[in-house]
């Protein structure tokens, strides 16, 4: 009753403060409008954000009307609630349940008991949201009614959490019970479920980017509440990793890592971009070989055994000019989840890790854009609404300016080089009714440039995907997808009209999949499909380019496969302490014709040599199949609320393997599929991990080991030429990988000052023995891959001074990476040529880097269009010039010892960033 | 707004040239950690009947520290149609074969080595390599990719069967030394003491016209297996810029083309790659390179070097610098600096002892605001005698 009282007075104040008259008319104004119109005829200024009221219009007619009046209007259909303090307005959202909380109730079947709500108090909290803008409290709502007969002591409580602005449903909202060791997290369409004692209970709705609710539950029987949020604009970018309290503890998956793409913003990266995979890399687990570097190793794994998709669909190489730049557009990515340890049995066909992308999904209701223009490149997203509320397109296009000013400018030496690139993705979701959803999206990134002036070297990637979402029943859900991925590169040399040829490479698969969600009960929750894949490779052409070029035509055979999978897998909540994620996956893969193969004589190396014969295969004749169980288990058990361990045993396997005689993985790196020759890469690895959550989880600590083993892992013979080689075969090595490592990670999540603090200690190492010589590497003996890094320190910090500034800063420490060194000089031909150790035996010295950024939001004034963000960051502060690579070069007859490094001096970018 | 555009596309440019420097390769002092001992085997005997010749060394632990030659070691080739060839020491670490022969067609080869050290080495056996001709040579006026003038020396070749497909090409250069003047006295110190002396005496030995030779140092190699045929055309084996001073009066070179079998060309061609650098982004895997000489005491001992036996073709061209430059364009010198200077008689003495300076001329009695003073007007000693760059005496094959 005081709260009544207390909210009336405001009333009344904010009455009588409000006094003066005026006049005003609006047709279809946004609020904003209606708001500047006001202020233009009064004293007030008035202050909101404007993602309460988005896609929100008004069309009002007052003459001679108090301000209070003409808002108490305005505010009668809406959520929001206004206060006058002298001359400023200041509008809350915080009473939205009065008009959101009688739609969310459903009655139950009719011979259960039905819900209802009543409203205890109807105290209007201000004075919370004026301490804390992030937390409503809601009043209490009782679910069910009591029924004597009923002893029983728990009951269900289910609902949809959606976004109040939007109606999107909210996933992985995390729902904490106060007090008692009970929690649930949504699911991707916002529903939960949980399981509360009788009587009283108090209920926290919590997840990153919407409001807080505390909502008081009186439950007499299982019951149904749905729940509105709105989102939460100033939280937004002040926790850098998304963390729904308690998730890390409370998930079965060990080894996971959800990267918010919107909350990344304030990490200061090289050239402005922002970039997932940087992010990614600052995690325990998952590194780079170096600066231009393409792609990551994942707990020891090579670059290509990691599973990238987007929507669904793969992307070969998701990375911009050597990998210094992603090719996966920030603004139009919502979020990425990297499974690095436990990898849930729907994803398949890579070893090591999966980078689960899920593009923004546009809104259906506004219209919202965002633009950046930074040094490199220029990025705009628009998010169209094409049909209210069921039909939305996103589309997002970035591309650099570089070849434009390199071509501008007079001066001779750049005359050769060219450097471009770009890419887009547009998407369109449309909702055809609450049980049926269908979307299509397309992406596509090239990448043209020129190093060595007579030879022009382009990639692109390109991807469609269609969906079909649709609900079976209350329970059951189900996803079709089609998606058709490509790449390919091309290599232009024309230096003079007898030597023009162009040189080319392909690689495309299209995949059908057939996923299901079963959400059996609290303690089931069943995820189950298959898919298949079908694999084109065209391992490499060479084109002679006019009349006059001396060259013949090559044309490698094509390759062709298929790659099949079913699985099955139970998130079974055994206790609540124990719950285990339990999966298994079938996979399977067909080297299809046509094809021919060579023989070779048995029981010596393959080689020029050994061959006998060949045999000829016709089109989509079976020429060998592999396949294999692939067991996918993890599970958790909670010590305590706020403290877990996970443990989980997961094996792999992939039939299609990178090659590439390169220390770093690089765009010329070509895919092979497994043939008769060469077997799948198999991988099991073991992981232990402890979770724990401190003060109320403002900050995560996180423990995580690992064992991992591989078989069949692919090298090259020295020197061999993997290019337009009709035999790859006989170059190819196969043999043992072994990795392991502790990761250790700390986040602090709250507060003015967040970030995170990684470190990793990990080996891994790879064994080539065979009889024959030219078969092994090293003797046959374990040495370090490209990319073993014992020790890597990361650290991301950000500081947040006021509303509008915050300062960044990432530190990065890690062992020099592995590399050949001479061990003795020779003179051949007359000329000198250095002698090798064995593969990997020295290191490069220590890298290490500090970058540092300053995050400046727009102000918040009211007549701007937008809201702007400015990112001011300097790439190595401190100028390290860490080498990236030593080489020797025998020039002229002379050896010739040189260091490379990618940014060796202190990189300043400004980025200006625009939102509307 | 036009300035200010282009102040723009300035502001622009100058940060993307930034970027574009801030990759940056820098050079340095290499020394290997731990040193690694091995025998590296030069060995390429050919279808020419003549003395065949092969180099046998060491590796050696810094950059042009070597070669440190393998001597007294025992070679042999022998044939497989019962054929043995003893090698002798005819240099240090070179091993001439003491009677003239050629490799035979369908006889197979092998290589015998035994050092001194008593440790044995032997190669893979191989048959000598289909025969190729040498169609033509050339030298042409040619910019090359840094926009640098110079002459190409190109070479086009074919197999006679059109089954020699891996081609390697190896050369030999002589050309003309002119110094800048041919004075036909020498200045001699007489007293290096005060009072200091000199004196003029007629020149013994020829100080105008030289000769020189050099060798090719790079692997070329060059595979027609892409091609339509087998036939290497207009193929660039050597650049020589307009100003390198090798072309200045008259070249000549001795093109060699060895026909190579598909493991020999293999194994050059990985020599090559891991030699030179990709790109700034990406390098080769290095490691080591297996050749076919393996040794017998120890399976698992390196062993550097290549066993070939190829049919062999030759051709030789002359040309003068006008032949593909403009007569008045800019000509190389051995000498960077030959100025003339006319230095008091102490001075003089000190360089004439030190052989810094040669006689060029008289002076005429009044000082010159440049030159000097001195009695005597001398340039740099590598500016007026070109032995010291190379032979006064013609090579036998030389034409003029």
């Amino acid at each position: 009753m005081k709260r009544v009282i207390i909210f009336l007075i405001f009333i009344s104040v904010a009455v009588c403060q409000a006094q003066e008259v005026i006049s005003l008319k609006a047709k279809e104004n946004s609020f904003e409008e209606i708001a500047t119109k006001i202020e233009a005829q009064t004293g007030y200024e008035f202050y909101f954000s404007k993602t309460w009221m988005q896609g929100k219009t008004f069309t009002v007619e007052f003459t001679n009307a108090s301000v209070s009046e003409i808002l108490d209007a305005l505010f009668n259909e809406t959520n929001l609630n206004y206060f006058v303090d002298g001359d400023k307005v200041i509008i809350t959202l915080n009473n939205a349940i009065y008009d959101t909380l009688p739609s969310v109730f459903y009655p139950k079947e009719e011979n259960e008991t039905v819900t209802e709500a009543e409203v205890e108090t109807v105290a209007a909290p201000v004075f919370y949201t004026s301490q804390n803008r992030e937390t409503r409290t809601a009043e209490t709502v009782r679910i069910g009614r009591e029924n004597a007969a009923n002893r029983q002591k728990r009951f269900r409580l289910t609902g949809y959490i959606t976004l109040q602005q939007t109606g999107d449903p909210i996933p992985d909202l995390a729902i904490v019970v106060r007090d008692r060791n009970v929690g649930a997290v949504t699911d991707d369409r916002g529903y939960y479920e949980i399981n509360l004692p009788a009587g009283s209970n108090v209920l926290e709705f919590k997840s990153l980017g919407t409001e807080t609710l505390i909502q008081n539950v009186i439950i007499y029987n299982d019951g149904n509440l749905n729940i509105q949020l709105s989102e939460n604009l100033q939280q937004l970018g002040e926790v850098l990793l998304d963390a729904t309290k308690n998730q890390n503890v409370e998930d079965a998956i060990a080894g996971a890592e959800e990267i918010n793409v919107e909350e990344s913003k304030n990490i200061p990266l090289v050239l402005g971009e922002r970039d997932i995979f940087k992010v990614a890399t600052t995690l325990p687990g998952i590194s780079t070989q170096g600066e231009a570097s393409q792609g990551f190793n994942v707990r020891g794994g090579k670059a290509d055994q990691n599973l990238v998709l987007l929507d669904k669909g793969i992307i070969y190489n998701p990375s911009h000019f050597f990998g210094i730049f992603s090719a996966i557009n920030p603004f139009t990515t919502e979020s990425v989840d990297v499974y690095k340890g436990h990898i849930p049995a729907k994803f398949g066909g890579r070893l090591s890790s999966v980078f689960d992308i899920h593009s923004k999904k546009a809104s259906t209701t506004n219209f919202n854009g965002e633009a950046s223009i930074g040094p490199v490149t220029s990025n705009l997203m628009v998010e169209v609404p094409v049909s209210e509320e069921k039909g939305g397109l996103i589309v997002g296009g970035r591309a650099t300016y570089s070849d434009y000013i390199l071509r501008a400018l007079d001066e001779e030496s750049l005359k050769n080089s060219s450097a471009s690139f770009y890419d887009a993705f547009a998407k369109y979701d449309h909702k055809i009714n609450d049980r049926n959803a269908i979307r299509a999206s397309g992406y596509y990134s090239k990448d043209r440039f020129s190093i060595n002036s007579d030879s022009i070297f382009s990639y692109s990637n390109m991807l469609v995907n269609l969906g079909y979402d649709f609900k079976i029943k209350e329970k059951t859900t189900g996803a079709l997808t089609f998606s058709h991925s490509n790449y390919d590169f091309n290599i232009d040399y024309d230096s003079d009209p007898a030597n023009s040829f162009g040189q080319n490479y392909g690689i495309n698969e299209t995949s059908l999949q057939l996923d299901f969600k079963y959400l059996k009960s609290a303690k089931h929750q069943f995820e189950y499909g298959l898919s298949s894949k079908l694999y084109n490779v065209q391992p490499g052409s060479l084109t002679p380019e006019g009349q006059e070029s001396n060259y013949s035509p090559v044309d490698i055979d094509s390759e062709k496969g298929l790659e099949s999978a079913i699985y099955f897998s139970d998130n079974y909540k055994i206790s609540d302490k124990l719950l285990v994620n339990a999966g298994l996956r079938l996979s399977m893969f067909n080297v299809l014709g046509p094809r021919t193969e060579r023989n070779y004589e048995e029981g010596v190396p393959l080689s020029e040599g050994t061959v006998t014969d060949s045999t000829a295969y016709g089109n989509n004749k079976f020429i060998k199949t592999y396949g294999g169980p692939e067991v996918r288990l993890s599970a958790r058990y909670l010590l305590n609320p706020t403290f877990s361990i996970k443990a989980s045993y997961n094996n792999t396997l992939q039939y299609i393997h990178t090659l590439s005689n390169n220390t770093t993985a690089s765009p010329t790196d070509t895919y092979t599929l497994s043939s008769s020759f060469i077997e799948p890469q198999r991988a099991n690895q073991f992981s232990l991990g402890f979770y724990k959550n401190f003060n109320d989880s403002e900050y995560e600590v996180s423990l995580e080991g690992y064992y991992k083993t591989a078989n069949n892992v692919i090298d090259f013979k020295t020197g061999s030429q993997l290019f337009l080689n009709q035999n790859i075969e006989t170059e190819v090595l196969q043999g043992k990988g072994k990795s392991y490592g502790a990761e250790l990670l700390i986040k602090k999540t709250l507060g003015k000052f967040n970030g995170y603090l990684g470190y990793t200690y990990s080996r891994s190492l790879q064994k080539f023995d065979s009889p024959y010589r030219e078969e092994t590497i090293n003797n046959g003996e374990y040495f370090s891959t490209n990319y073993d890094k014992p020790h890597d320190v990361s650290l991301v910090a950000n500081y947040k001074l006021t509303k509008r500034y915050s300062f960044s800063a990432n530190f990065v420490y890690q062992t020099g990476r592995p590399v050949t060194f001479p061990v003795a000089v020779y003179t051949y031909n007359n000329a000198e040529y250095v002698l090798y150790s064995d593969r990997n035996k020295f290191r490069i010295p220590d890298y290490y880097r500090l970058d540092l950024g300053i995050n400046i939001e727009g102000n918040h004034k009211l007549e701007k269009v937008g809201h702007s963000f400015i990112n001011i960051s300097v790439y190595n502060v401190l100028g390290r010039n860490n080498p990236y690579a030593v080489y020797f070069v025998t020039d002229n007859g002379e050896v010739q010892a040189y260091q490379s490094s990618i940014f060796s001096v202190p990189v300043p970018t400004i980025t200006y960033n625009f939102k509307f | 707004m036009k300035m200010r555009y282009d102040k723009m596309i300035l502001a622009f440019a100058l940060l993307m040239v930034s970027i574009m420097m801030m990759s940056c390769v820098e050079k340095f002092e290499y020394e290997a950690e731990t040193f690694e001992e091995a025998i590296v085997v030069e060995a390429t005997i050919t279808d020419d009947v003549t003395n065949q010749e092969l180099r046998i060394s060491r590796t050696y632990a810094e950059i042009g520290e070597g070669p440190f030659p393998e001597t007294s070691a025992n070679v042999t080739i022998t044939g497989d149609d019962g054929s043995s060839y003893a090698f002798a020491e005819s240099q240090s670490g070179t091993y001439t074969s003491e009677q003239q022969f050629g490799a035979k067609p369908n006889v197979n080869y092998t290589l015998n080595i035994q050092t001194a050290n008593g440790r044995e080495y032997a190669s893979e056996a191989v048959a000598v390599t289909p025969e190729a001709q040498i169609d033509e040579v050339y030298a042409e006026q040619k910019v090359d990719e840094n926009g640098v003038l110079g002459v190409a020396i190109r070479v086009s070749g074919s197999g006679i069967n059109n089954d020699a497909v891996y081609y390697q090409y190896k050369f030999d250069e002589a050309f003309k030394i002119l110094s800048l003047a041919n004075p036909t006295q020498d200045l001699v110190v007489v007293s290096a003491e005060e009072p200091y002396r000199v004196e003029l005496v007629d020149k013994e030995k020829e100080e105008y016209t030289c000769y020189s030779t050099d060798v090719s140092r790079d692997v070329i190699i060059e595979s027609t297996s892409k091609y339509q045929q087998d036939k290497v055309q207009d193929f660039q084996i050597n650049f020589l810029p307009q100003t390198n001073p090798k072309v200045a009066q008259r070249y000549s070179i001795l093109v060699k083309q060895y026909v190579l079998n598909r493991s020999a060309f293999e194994f050059y061609q990985t020599l090559k790659d891991i030699s030179k650098t990709e790109s700034v982004f990406v390098q080769n895997q290095p490691g080591f390179l297996t050749g076919n000489i393996f040794s017998k005491t120890n399976s698992d001992e390196k062993v550097i070097g290549f066993f070939s036996v190829s049919s062999v073709s030759q051709r030789r061209i002359f040309f003068n610098f006008e032949d593909v430059f403009p007569e008045d364009a800019d000509r190389g010198y051995f000498n960077g600096n030959c100025g003339v200077t006319r230095p008091d008689i102490k001075e003089l003495v000190r360089y004439l002892v030190a052989n810094r300076v040669k006689f060029l001329s008289i002076a005429p009695p009044d000082p010159h605001p440049y030159e000097g003073s001195g009695p005597y007007r001398v340039m740099p000693s590598g500016c007026l005698d070109c032995t010291l760059h190379g032979t006064n005496v013609k090579p036998d094959f030389w034409e003029e």
